[in-house]
């Protein structure tokens, strides 16, 4: 526990950002997970009891329970949760729009978007889950299939790094190829900085959710697009060739911020409708609080749901 | 039409370059923006849509606003008014009246008639006051006095009007002379700075408008005199400045930037005789010798006088009484009367009209002349040659040996024992002057001196910069360069010119004869030859002299040969007078001696040289007193007492007189302000160290004013005359009915409007982003 501090600061995405190495980087966030919710990756996976069945030929004998054997006079075995079922898509965003970075962020928002990917990845690899790959920007530009092979991690990494393209987001198309290449029901977890149109989001977020995947979306923006902070004239350069703009961004900020809450708030409307986690990233915060309050708030959710489903049984 | 002129046009055009300045402002921070690339660009392209008409409306308007700020707050610095009476209640119709009173001594004068008692400077200030109860409360008004030297008792635009009126009635009437001139220039210095548009300002010239106040200004000739003249049709006069002078100019100036009115006081039948003038007839005053004195009286009235009696008073005893049988209008007559002095020493003489006669102005019906009254003139004369008997006492014929000798027998021509001779002539060797006291003398002459020590130069140089007189005559000793390097331009200053190679031989047979020329005689060291060409002085033969050439700067030629070379060549230092005669005084190079005329010439000569009695003791009101004094004295109380009682006299420590050995001191009084006798004291004895005559300057004697042609020949502008029986302040103000109102205020508030909505809309703009 004394070196919690110390990983605490490296977890700045300031600190982090100077890191060039992607896999230090992902290992230090999530490790630094582990250290703050008290569970040791080294620890091994836990086992949760789960039911009794009648022992048969074959099973193994360190599974029959003892005690039943005692009262019943009747070999049972335990049955045990198992919990390394989970197939985990990373979909991220590399369309050129995800390169910007404002003067007060530490990074760009691929740096931020690929940093929160890496680290997800290796908590999941971490607790034996599959964990895949998908990059996009018009469509799917590198598909890495779900895996739980320990060599999963360096291969995703390798994919990860230095990727974004000129192209221009075509989210809905992206969205239903994902949906067609999963054939397994999975957990796919979109990183975006959303920037198309949401009526196209929602479609292809809802072709995911039908084919009974579970969806996680991280909103990754600048601390500028969502603060707005432009006090001189200035000449916006859209990046995805989106046009150019010469304005006083003071006169203009009060509609601008409208506009951007007006759009998180449509697609969080729609995540809920969906059953979508939604969650906004400021790639000012530091990564680390950001993936651990998400997680926190998640297993919470999930295990209230898991205790509610064995309660009943 | 309304046409909005401004006082101070050029800030206007300026205001009107710099209500662009916003707009340039604009530009300039349209041009430095950043570029930013941009991710999030669809939101800020529906922003942009949504707001840029709004934004661009709000830009527009605060631009606009801004500019009319800058604009019309330049608009009201520069003062803009509307010329028509229409548009008065939007604006304020200040107008700034000045008052210029005549305070001078004519304005004492008493014209007959309804009000006998009251003197026209009462009246002048019984209109003064009833103007300023005429003038709107709120209007600046200003005073200027008029006589000399002219003053602004209320030299600003006061609003106090109750202060103006106090300082009004504080005005008294003086002795000196009209400064109409000072008093315009003073009054137009007050229009420049007047805080009033140029049609809001009026002057009024309370005066009576003597002429003699213009003397000396060219008139204008009236157009139709100047068609009928054939020779002025061949140098025609320039249209554009038909009046020249500065009163006329200044005048002229006045009229144009004001409303200028002339209200004349007084009438012009009023009876004035006056003395003008009295003064000395000869230089030389004292001994026996009686002072010739003349008065001149003047008749300025339009009747015939007729057995006006003067009364000479001396020491205030009355000497004698002159009559005038008859003195016709416009009429001058000088009577000349000889007075024996026998006191030596300061002395005044009045001439008073007699004590029956009464006219309009009282003041000038005497006049004072301080008179120096010296014991004898001593004159140093000082021979180069002096083989043998000088220093000697005068008489027989022995003195005629020398130059000297000949001068001493020709200024003291009777030397009796017991007898007086006014001039007193001591003849000394030139190695003798060097121990000489020479402030004793009044005048020094060398005779055939051939050369002296620089030193005696030098101090020669300081005895005639203090007031003496030094002759040269020349001579067969006189050392030519000598007297070019130590008494000439470069050395004492002494000889008015440079020495040349002597002229002529000694010897009349062997050479040719000069005679004195005739021609342009008109200098007063010769005034007893003055038109008299057949007298014997034009027959003296000449036969040798010594040149001299003028210096053109500082010498004036007396007398010349008739082969035009200089004969006697005059000159100055300090307070001094200098003669150099470029032959001798005795038999050796002239024959003058021994004409009849040599006696008169070396007695004018003498007179010339000699000190003026009372010179520069006769002055007119308001001049300063002053009188030299010797360092002794200067650590002594002096005191000067007049007609308006006893005052402290300054003390001044004046520079260095070229010449001079050392600084001088004098005494100096300015409070001279009364007619009179003027007497200094020095220390507490009451013996009088100077007397002074102080007398109204003679051009205020004449009370006849100018009329409406006269004064439209001397200013070329617009302006009214009134009597004082037609003025009224209804009737000054008509003139001003049609005056142009100021709107500065008005556009000062529409600044401040201006501005306040500024901030407001730029507060509410700012809070809507």
């Amino acid at each position: 526990m004394e070196s919690l501090p110390d990983y605490r600061r490296y977890l700045d995405p300031q600190v982090l950002a100077k890191i060039s190495g992607l896999e230090l980087r992902a290992r230090l966030v999530a490790e630094g997970y582990f250290g703050g919710t008290h569970r040791s990756p080294y620890r091994g996976p836990s086992v949760e009891f789960a039911d009794h069945r009648i022992y048969t030929q074959g099973d193994d004998f360190r599974h029959i329970d003892w005690k039943v054997y005692g009262r019943t006079n009747k070999h049972y075995i335990k049955q045990y949760q198992q919990e390394t079922n989970l197939i985990c898509v990373l979909a991220v965003d590399c369309s050129e729009s995800m390169s910007y970075r404002s003067k007060l962020a530490p990074m760009s928002k691929h740096e931020y978007a690929i940093s929160a990917t890496a680290a997800l990845a290796y908590l999941a690899l971490q607790q034996s889950d599959s964990v895949g790959l998908a990059l996009f920007d018009r469509k799917i530009t590198h598909y890495l299939r779900p895996s739980n092979n320990p060599t999963q991690w360096k291969t995703l990494i390798q994919e990860l790094e230095g990727r974004t393209g000129p192209a221009k987001t075509d989210i809905r198309e992206v969205l239903d190829d994902l949906a067609e290449r999963l054939t397994r029901r999975s957990m796919v977890v979109l990183i975006s900085d959303l920037l198309d149109e949401p009526d196209k989001l929602i479609k292809g977020l809802k072709h995911l959710r039908y084919r009974r995947n579970e969806v996680i979306l991280f909103h990754v923006l600048d601390e500028a697009e969502l603060t707005f902070p432009f006090q001189t004239p200035t000449l916006f350069e859209g990046l995805e060739s989106s046009g150019r703009l010469l304005s006083e961004p003071r006169a203009l900020r009060q509609r601008y911020l409208e506009e951007v809450e007006r759009f998180i708030n449509k697609v969080r409307y729609a995540c809920r409708q969906q059953h979508i986690d939604y969650e906004v990233f400021n790639t000012s915060a530091p990564l680390d609080v950001a993936i651990s309050a998400y997680l926190a708030t998640r297993s919470a959710s999930i295990r209230a749901r898991t205790s509610r489903v064995l309660g009943g049984s | 039409m309304i046409a909005v002129s401004f006082i101070h046009p050029w800030i206007a055009a300026a205001g009107l370059v710099a209500a662009a300045l916003p707009i340039v402002i604009h530009l300039i921070n349209r041009r430095r923006y950043r570029v930013e690339k941009w991710a999030a660009m669809g939101f800020l392209l529906a922003a942009n849509q949504r707001s840029a008409r709004r934004i661009t409306l709000q830009h527009w308007l605060l631009l606009l606003l801004r500019c009319g700020v800058v604009g019309l707050a330049a608009a009201a610095v520069a003062r803009p008014f509307l010329r028509s009476a229409r548009f008065a209640p939007l604006a304020e119709t200040r107008v700034h009246h000045v008052l210029v009173i005549d305070n001078s001594a004519s304005m004492q004068a008493v014209d007959g008639g309804d009000s006998p008692s009251t003197s026209r400077f009462e009246r002048a200030i019984a209109t003064g006051e009833s103007l300023l109860a005429g003038f709107p409360a709120g209007d600046p008004v200003s005073i200027v006095t008029l006589a000399a030297p002219a003053k602004g008792i209320v030299g600003y635009a006061n609003f106090d009007r109750r202060q103006v009126r106090d300082r009004l009635r504080q005005i008294s009437v003086t002795e000196a002379a009209t400064d109409l001139a000072g008093g315009l220039k003073i009054a137009a210095g007050l229009l420049e700075a007047s805080p009033a548009a140029p049609g809001n300002r009026a002057v009024y010239v309370l005066s009576d408008l003597q002429a003699s106040a213009w003397e000396g200004e060219a008139l204008a000739e009236p157009p139709a005199e100047t068609a009928a003249q054939p020779q002025a049709r061949q140098e025609p006069r320039p249209p554009a400045m038909p009046v020249s002078g500065a009163l006329s100019a200044t005048a002229t100036r006045v009229a144009r930037d004001a409303k200028l009115w002339f209200i004349r006081i007084g009438r012009d039948a009023a009876e004035n005789l006056a003395i003008t003038d009295v003064s000395y007839n000869a230089s030389l005053a004292g001994g026996d010798l009686p002072l010739r004195l003349s008065a001149e009286v003047a008749n300025f009235g339009r009747t015939v006088i007729r057995g006006a009696t003067l009364d000479v008073i001396r020491d205030d005893i009355i000497d004698r009484t002159l009559t005038i049988d008859a003195l016709g209008p416009g009429e001058r007559r000088v009577l000349q009367f000889a007075l024996a002095i026998e006191m030596p020493g300061s002395h005044a003489v009045q001439v008073r009209l007699g004590r029956g006669y009464h006219d309009a102005l009282a003041l000038d019906d005497a006049r004072s002349l301080a008179v120096d009254v010296v014991q004898s003139v001593p004159v140093l004369l000082v021979d180069g040659r002096h083989a043998w008997g000088a220093g000697a006492p005068l008489g027989g014929k022995a003195n005629l040996s020398g130059q000297a000798g000949y001068l001493a027998t020709a200024l003291a021509p009777s030397p009796r024992p017991g007898e007086k001779t006014l001039l007193a002539p001591r003849v000394i060797s030139d190695t003798e002057l060097e121990g000489e006291p020479l402030a004793a003398n009044a005048i020094i002459v060398l005779c055939n001196v051939g050369q002296l020590e620089p030193v005696v130069w030098s101090r020669l140089a300081s005895f005639v910069a203090h007031g003496g007189g030094l002759a040269i005559f020349a001579g067969d000793l006189v050392n030519r360069d000598h007297y070019n390097r130590w008494a000439g331009r470069q050395g004492a200053g002494l000889l008015p010119g440079e020495l040349g190679e002597p002229v002529g031989d000694a010897d009349s047979r062997a050479g040719h004869v000069f005679h004195f020329s005739p021609e342009s005689l008109n200098h007063p060291l010769l005034a007893p030859f003055h038109n008299a060409t057949d007298t014997g002085f034009f027959r003296t033969r000449v036969t040798r002299y010594l040149p001299i050439k003028p210096d053109a700067a500082r010498a004036t030629v007396a007398l010349r040969y008739d082969n035009g070379d200089p004969a006697i060549v005059t000159g100055s230092l300090g307070a001094g007078r200098l003669a150099y005669v470029s032959s001798t005084a005795n038999m050796d190079w002239t024959n003058l001696p021994a004409k009849g005329d040599y006696v008169a010439f070396a007695l004018h000569l003498a007179a010339w040289l000699a000190p003026q009695p009372g010179a520069g003791h006769n002055l007119l009101v308001g001049d300063t007193l002053r009188a030299p004094l010797s360092p002794a004295q200067a650590a002594l109380p002096l005191r000067v007492t007049g007609p308006s009682g006893t005052g402290e006299a300054r003390l001044v420590r004046v520079a260095e007189r070229p010449g001079a050995a050392e600084a001088g001191f004098e005494m100096q009084y300015d409070a001279a302000a009364k007619c009179g006798v003027y007497v200094a004291s020095i220390g507490n004895t009451r013996v009088a160290a100077a007397t002074f005559a102080a007398n109204l300057d003679p051009r205020e004697s004449d009370l006849a004013a100018l009329d409406e042609q006269g004064l439209k020949r001397r200013i070329d502008g617009p302006f009214t005359l009134l009597s004082e029986s037609e003025m009224t302040a209804d009737g000054t103000r008509g003139g001003l009915r049609d005056a142009p109102s100021e709107l500065a205020t008005l556009a000062t508030g529409g600044v401040l409007a201006l501005l306040l909505i500024e901030m407001w809309l730029a507060a509410r703009f700012g809070a809507l982003r």
